[in-house]
């Protein structure tokens, strides 16, 4: 072994390059899994039903689904992209176009933390319309995000027709998505808010529309109608989920069948680094294991 | 406010004792004499030989950290620059999906304008977006926050920095045609509550743009100058005067009965400084931003989010220069044993 290159001897100028290499190399684009969504609440007056509990409290529809929505937002991988509309009235009206979720999650918080009642600006509550109306948003904004839809399917006035046809643009399955049916299997009564969003009682039987056969009909009171919404789900193209719980839709948001694989700018530097340090600890690890290796030829 | 040091992937500092192996090591690269006493004592040599092996100790972790991706976290800096908090109340009814007149409407006859106005002409909404996108993407210094009104105010983007969302907000209000009401006045009282409890830093406006008026009731009237008043906010109203819609500016007591007239008269008697732009093209309207964009530069204090700085590469440079030594003593020893 005194004559000849030296085993190991390419390793230190190999570390070296490899050093140059994490110093140089720019974030590239590489195709990570995300996650687009555009989340449209409904924020007409059942939603201010309280039959959730959070940490020990009640509260209402509305507020459960804002929180689960913001504790799946941390949930998600950096590049996916949320937007946020609200529902009242027959319509969705976007307010937020889909924003990247790491760099703005304050912003989202914030946007999100407004969502309410207080924006209402109609009083019915056409939820199969506000949905087809969400649709064509999801469609129009750009990006294909794919559609949350949180409701609790209440109809003011009531459907008597059964699953109303879909607008003539929008085909089924166009758009995906979820419909987050909110809200508790005990139907309860509808808060009343005013104007100025200070609570003023419940509605009563004789306030609101009945529909038909309005003598057997309680459409005063208000629970999750998850019937409806499934077959609102069935006719969209879109997929139905219970909100039961915000771990739950947090797990549906990132399914796979939600994900988009999409090119983002990506650090990679940890890749060249850590051969390098392989590279850096294999000359001493060598020379600690030659003698072993060399007692064992003789 | 300094932030503490933190790292993307803490995890990985336990390869740090990895940085203890050149200093057990035995040298790979010295030569086999056959007998070690015929060589004379060197200390010098083995100093050189012990400052190798800390090298690549120090190598060794100085990568190790570069690979937890250690870096300062996000902090937030007070600081003084020029600009303002702007809310951006818009106007999100039906009528401004109205057309507005096309640009080139002094060279058509006054017979044609109606119809090429109703054919050609910019879309009232969609043009003030644009130059507001645009009025925002130049101002990097101020505050924006988003509201859309219709009968109610929908918020939108509360103050932020973050032009990006701003722009997101903006661009919502392109998603699909109006609402089919409007209450300016309960909209404006909203819009002043949101400098509430924000510390009052300098210059805050309300830039309302919209294409119509309203005749306020006295209460709406009180709350609104009190408001205003309070808060000390300047209100800029971009008027989107569309084809055949009243002036701002008729005279006689007649007017008053015109809704934009009588709303122009009331925002005149506010407490804090107002001024009306009549936008009916999109040349005025972009003569109005520029024009708001000149009227405020005041010295602002506010908090500068400063994003998080990653060091990684600091110590990569360090790995580096270590390693670039270890290279050239190898090949000076080797040489020089030779």
């Amino acid at each position: 072994m005194s004559k000849g290159t030296p085993p190991g001897r390419w390793l230190l100028p190999s570390a070296c390059a490899l050093l140059v290499l994490a110093l140089l190399l720019p974030p590239l684009p590489w195709p990570r899994t995300s996650f687009d969504y555009l989340a449209v609440f409904d924020i007409t007056q059942s939603m201010g039903v309280t039959d959730y509990r959070l940490d020990g409290r009640p509260v209402s529809r509305l507020d459960f689904s804002r929180r689960a929505l913001s504790a799946a937002l941390t949930d998600l991988p950096c590049g996916s992209r949320v937007g946020l509309a609200a529902f009242s009235g027959y319509r969705s009206l976007t307010l937020l176009a889909p924003v990247e979720v790491c760099a703005h999650y304050g912003d989202l918080l914030a946007t999100l933390d407004q969502i309410d009642d207080g924006m209402r600006w109609a009083e019915a509550s056409q939820v199969a319309k506000g949905l087809f109306w969400a649709l064509r948003a999801a469609r129009d904004i750009g990006d294909s995000p794919q559609l949350l839809f949180f409701t609790d399917g209440h109809e003011s006035p009531p459907l008597d027709d059964g699953t109303p046809a879909l607008f003539g643009d929008i085909r089924e399955g166009q758009v995906r998505g979820l419909v987050v049916g909110v809200g508790g299997d005990v139907p309860r009564p509808i808060p009343k808010r005013d104007a100025s969003g200070r609570a003023n009682g419940f509605w009563g039987a004789d306030e609101v529309v009945q529909g038909a056969d309005p003598a057997r009909r309680s459409e005063h009171l208000s629970a999750r109608r998850g019937t409806h919404l499934q077959a609102l789900a069935a006719r969209t193209g879109l997929d139905y989920l219970g909100l039961d719980d915000i771990a739950g839709l947090s797990a549906a948001m990132r399914a796979a069948p939600r994900s988009q694989r999409r090119e983002l700018p990506t650090d990679l530097t940890w890749l060249p680094l850590g051969l390098a340090l392989g590279l850096l600890c294999a000359a001493p690890l060598r020379s600690l294991l030659a003698p072993a290796w060399r007692r064992r030829r003789r | 406010m300094t932030g503490g040091i933190d790292f993307l992937r803490p995890e990985l500092l336990a390869l740090l004792p990895l940085a203890a192996l050149p200093l057990f090591a035995r040298s790979t690269d010295a030569r086999h004499y056959p007998h070690l006493g015929w060589l004379p004592a060197d200390p010098a040599g083995r100093l050189i030989g012990l400052l190798l092996r800390l090298f690549a100790a120090l190598a060794i972790a100085a990568v190790a950290i570069a690979l937890a991706a250690p870096g300062r976290a996000q902090t937030v800096e007070p600081r003084t620059g020029r600009g303002a908090e702007l809310l951006l109340l818009i106007d999100r009814s039906r009528s401004m999906d109205e057309r507005m007149l096309p640009s080139d409407w002094r060279e058509l006859s006054p017979y044609d304008i109606r119809h090429q106005t109703l054919s050609r002409g910019p879309v009232k909404s969609r043009a003030a977006r644009e130059l507001l996108a645009d009025f925002v993407a130049r101002r990097p210094d101020d505050r924006f926050a988003v509201s859309f009104f219709s009968a109610s105010t929908l918020y939108v983007v509360p103050f932020t920095q973050h032009d990006e969302v701003v722009q997101a907000g903006i661009a919502a209000g392109g998603v699909h045609r109006g609402l089919s009401e409007t209450d300016v006045g309960r909209a404006l009282i909203s819009s002043v509550a949101r400098f509430e409890k924000r510390a009052y830093s300098g210059s805050r406006i309300i830039l309302l743009v919209s294409d119509g008026g309203a005749r306020l009731d006295e209460d709406t009237r009180l709350a609104i100058r009190a408001g205003f008043e309070r808060q000390r906010v300047a209100l800029y109203w971009i008027y989107l005067k569309g084809f055949g819609r009243p002036d701002l500016e008729a005279a006689g007591e007649a007017s008053e009965a015109i809704p934009e007239v009588a709303l122009h008269r009331f925002f005149q008697t506010l407490p804090t400084p107002y001024h009306a732009y009549q936008a009916q093209s999109p040349e005025d309207l972009a003569a109005a931003v520029a024009d708001v964009g000149r009227q405020q530069n005041h010295p602002l204090d506010f908090e500068e989010l400063i994003p998080r700085r990653d060091y990684s590469r600091h110590f990569v440079a360090l790995a580096l220069a270590l390693v670039a030594v270890l290279v050239l003593a190898r090949r000076w020893q080797l040489g020089g044993a030779t």
